[in-house]
């Protein structure tokens, strides 16, 4: 067909180059991306507990529920924006092209420009703030409490234990894998729209788009197969209903379908 | 300001063809399509809308939205293009520039995602509402042209954030990551909201509960309430003049 | 009318601790053809983007048209049309729209039907008249360039500021570009930077030399060009070799150089005093075994003129 490229069929070098080009692409995220995430995921994460919290008679878990639902979203948006150029913006200024033409194929590009980013922004945008922000989520729990160092501290020195519905620091990072792993379906997603797409907007709006897409599912009761289910998994007592570890795979399974889509588009893709 | 209208011709001429064509297409794709969706099923969530609660519902969330994903490359696109020094060797100020920029991008947005919707929506909605039991209820024309002003004035301010965060930052991302956190900041403020908030905050016109239950107050204002966000309206038209003189003042220090 | 077109004085442009211009000094007369001559990395880009006020000078001035560049920005550009290095284009835009772009930001340009017209004409020297609805994204870029030249002729300037007008041009091309310099001389000022000394010395009336942020040489060619060494053009034939061995050791030639015509050598030799002429063809004439069959001096070169004074600088 007229412009489009012959698929790569070189099976033994297909995926050669992609260590190479995944540590080039975990470096550019590393440290500073990766920080700059952290550095904004985390005070939007505790504006949102400590506005919410305060409130008296209120269980923790709800609180917490809503403070973490809240900052899935701003996670959803943060992943969104910022990796809508991962694999556009490369083709735009010529970068692509120029690796493509050294001796890696497309896909290996793709795989590694994923592989490469999803450390950076599972870890920079939601495990470190998350975990660092775990402490620090316990004093909204005190119904007397009043958003300051005082409250915070005064948190920390009580066993966090003694508070109603706090998850146990093994079930908060399973809330945390789960939201670590919407954020890189999403990254996933943005590399298949990016294999395609040129225009900003386009790639915004299918971006928002995906992320809206699942909370449809979750509106239809159908969150547990899909990424969405981390937005489910928050909620009180949602966890001990839910099965873990097929909802891990299942998050992750996703990602590996869209990395593969999106590998297989850009193969094809006129450059 | 000198060329402010020769440029802003250019940005207009940009929407003139296929781009301007796709956006009618999506946007009436988008707004009237949920809206048919959601007033012609018994979904939960939407079966006790007002109509026209709705459509405001939809042009303050999408548009918006929309305006960042439009607005968040009108200076980075120029710079990755290397026009910036080429239109600027013309007889333009910076601050030309940037303003047309604003008013470019938000002007056929407002047109195709606000006026155009809201329009097609005055016509067909009021057939819908005795289908689902409510009575037929048309509003005001004059009352429902300022609702949608009030709308367009809010992707105006988003158009002209964005735009001034292109003036800050060069890639488009981090440009859209901190307008899309203002956006949900904006519309959904954690925590209880304070009377000052409601009275002076934009996002208190559009605060109201999703089933329908409490109109928002821009639509009780639809219904035929008075209007008491005066206020809100003044404070996003004054950061819309805020933002654009920063962007402009921040443009016009860049050496290029 | 004021007597220049663009005037420097003490203009500077520090980047910290790097000084790309040092004081410059340049003034172009209304109504020549100037051509700023410059090796890579001497200040040529900063110059141009100080003109246009794209970037603030560390100190200094720039004055085009009569008007300060960085205070009466507006007016200074309104009659100045500029070609930039590499020219890029909104990719989305038609070659026509481009040209209608420009022509609507141009004070001094036509409108309505005559600028309907002009774009027409304007494609036509540009041999892009095939081309006007085709998006500039997906031009070549010697079609880029050509639009470029185009755009810049389009609000009718007073000036024009051409980088580099005739690269990634075929010869063809750029013999085009630089009849329309010699086109537009009498008709605005012209003012060219470029690397490719022989445009310079073919339609340049007024030459300047920048090097490592100065202006080393300027004024008008013929002095630029009696500046250098004498050169001689000899043609021989013979024992050519022992000659030239014996000449090349003398300390008033500063080299040789052989083309082979046949059983003829041509030699350029560069002397280096003007009154050595009369030292080398009495050495040719006294030289046995050798037959000379063509003496004369060479016709001044720009080229040997640019090394000279920009070897001398670095």
């Amino acid at each position: 067909m007229k412009g489009r490229p012959m698929a790569d069929r070189s099976r033994s070098t297909a995926f050669a180059g992609v260590g190479t080009l995944a540590m080039v692409e975990l470096r550019r995220w590393l440290p500073r991306r990766a920080i700059v995430l952290a550095v904004a995921s985390l005070p939007i994460l505790l504006f949102v507990t400590f506005a919410l919290g305060g409130e008296a008679d209120t269980p923790f878990g709800e609180v917490l529920a809503v403070a973490l639902t809240g900052w899935s979203i701003v996670v959803v948006l943060v992943v969104v924006g910022t990796s809508q150029g991962v694999l556009a913006d490369a083709v735009e200024d010529g970068t692509a092209a120029w690796t493509v033409s050294m001796p890696v194929t497309r896909k290996a590009y793709v795989l590694a420009k994923f592989v490469g980013a999803a450390p950076a922004i599972a870890l920079g945008a939601v495990i470190v703030p998350g975990l660092v922000a775990y402490p620090f989520l316990a004093a909204s729990a005190d119904a007397n409490s009043e958003f300051g160092a005082v409250a915070v501290i005064d948190a920390l020195q009580r066993d966090t234990s003694a508070y109603a519905g706090l998850p146990s620091l093994g079930e908060y990072a399973i809330m945390l894998s789960l939201i670590a792993l919407l954020a890189v379906y999403l990254l996933a997603m943005m590399l298949l729209f990016g294999s395609r797409l040129t225009s900003a907007a386009a790639l915004l709006g299918f971006g928002l788009a995906s992320a809206a897409v699942l909370i449809v599912f979750n509106g239809l009761g159908i969150e547990e197969g899909t990424p969405g289910v981390a937005f489910v998994a928050v909620l009180p007592n949602r966890l001990e209903e839910l099965a873990v570890v097929p909802a891990l795979v299942a998050s992750a399974a996703w990602s590996a379908c869209a990395v593969v889509i999106a590998a297989w588009s850009f193969d094809r893709r006129p450059l | 300001m000198t060329g402010f209208w020769a440029l802003l011709r250019g940005e207009l001429s940009r929407w003139v063809g296929r781009r301007g064509l796709l956006h009618l297409l999506g946007w009436t794709l988008l707004i009237q399509g949920q809206l048919y969706l959601s007033l012609t099923n018994s979904w939960d969530s939407y079966s006790a809308f007002w109509g026209f609660d709705l459509v405001v519902n939809l042009l303050w969330l999408f548009p918006p939205l929309g305006a960042i994903a439009v607005a968040q490359s009108a200076i980075a696109e120029e710079r990755a293009w290397d026009t910036v020094g080429w239109v600027l060797a013309r007889p333009v100020t910076r601050a030309a520039f940037v303003t047309s920029k604003i008013v470019g991008t938000a002007l056929p947005l407002i047109l195709l995602a606000v006026v155009t919707q809201g329009l097609i929506a005055y016509v067909w909605v009021p057939d819908i509402e005795p289908e689902r039991g409510f009575a037929a209820v048309e509003p005001d024309l004059g009352r429902y042209a300022a609702v949608l002003g009030v709308l367009s004035l809010l992707v105006l301010l988003f158009v002209a954030l964005s735009v001034a965060l292109g003036t800050v930052f060069r890639r488009r991302a981090t440009v859209a990551t901190i307008s899309l956190i203002v956006f949900l900041l904006f519309t959904f403020p954690p925590g209880e909201r304070s009377a000052t908030w409601h009275e002076w905050f934009p996002g208190g016109l559009v605060e109201g509960q999703n089933n329908g239950a409490d109109y928002k107050r821009i639509s009780e204002y639809l219904l035929g309430g008075s209007f008491d966000g005066a206020g809100a309206v003044a404070v996003a038209a004054i950061a819309v003049l805020a933002l654009t003189a920063f962007g402009a003042w921040r443009f016009g220090h860049e050496e290029l | 009318m004021t007597t220049h077109a663009i005037e420097t004085r003490g203009l500077s442009k520090h980047y910290g601790d790097l000084v790309v211009l040092d004081g410059l000094d340049l003034e172009v007369q209304t109504g020549s053809v100037y051509g700023f001559l410059r090796p890579n990395g001497a200040g040529k880009s900063t110059t141009i983007k100080l003109i246009f006020d794209l970037i603030r000078p560390t100190a200094g001035s720039v004055t085009v048209l009569g008007h300060d560049a960085q205070h009466d920005g507006v007016l200074a550009r309104s009659g100045v049309g500029y070609l930039p290095q590499q020219p890029h284009f909104h990719p989305y835009r038609t070659v026509r729209g481009v040209l209608s772009y420009m022509a609507h930001l141009s004070p001094r340009a036509p409108r309505g039907r005559v600028l309907h017209r002009r774009i027409d004409e304007l494609l036509d020297q540009a041999g892009l008249a095939g081309k006007s609805r085709r998006r500039a994204g997906v031009l070549s870029g010697g079609e880029r360039q050509r639009l470029g030249i185009a755009q810049a002729l389009i609000g009718d300037p007073e000036l024009l500021i051409l980088d580099e007008p005739a690269a990634g041009l075929d010869p063809q091309g750029r013999r085009e570009v630089l009849d329309l310099i010699e086109q537009m001389r009498g008709r605005a000022t012209l003012f060219f930077s470029t690397h490719l000394l022989d445009d310079v010395q073919r339609v340049a009336d007024t030459v300047g030399v920048l090097c490592a942020g100065n202006m080393i040489a300027e004024g008008p060619l013929g002095e630029i060009l009696e500046a250098p060494a004498a050169a001689y053009t000899v043609r021989v034939l013979g024992e050519t070799t022992p000659v030239r061995a014996r000449l090349e050791q003398e300390p008033w030639v500063v080299g040789i150089e052989t083309h082979l015509r046949g059983e003829q050598e041509l030699w350029e030799v560069q002397l280096a005093e003007r009154h050595a002429g009369g030292l080398l063809l009495d050495a040719l004439v006294d030289a046995v075994g050798l037959d000379v069959i063509e003496f004369h001096p060479t016709d001044p070169s720009l080229e040997f003129a640019y090394f000279d004074l920009v070897g001398g600088e670095r």
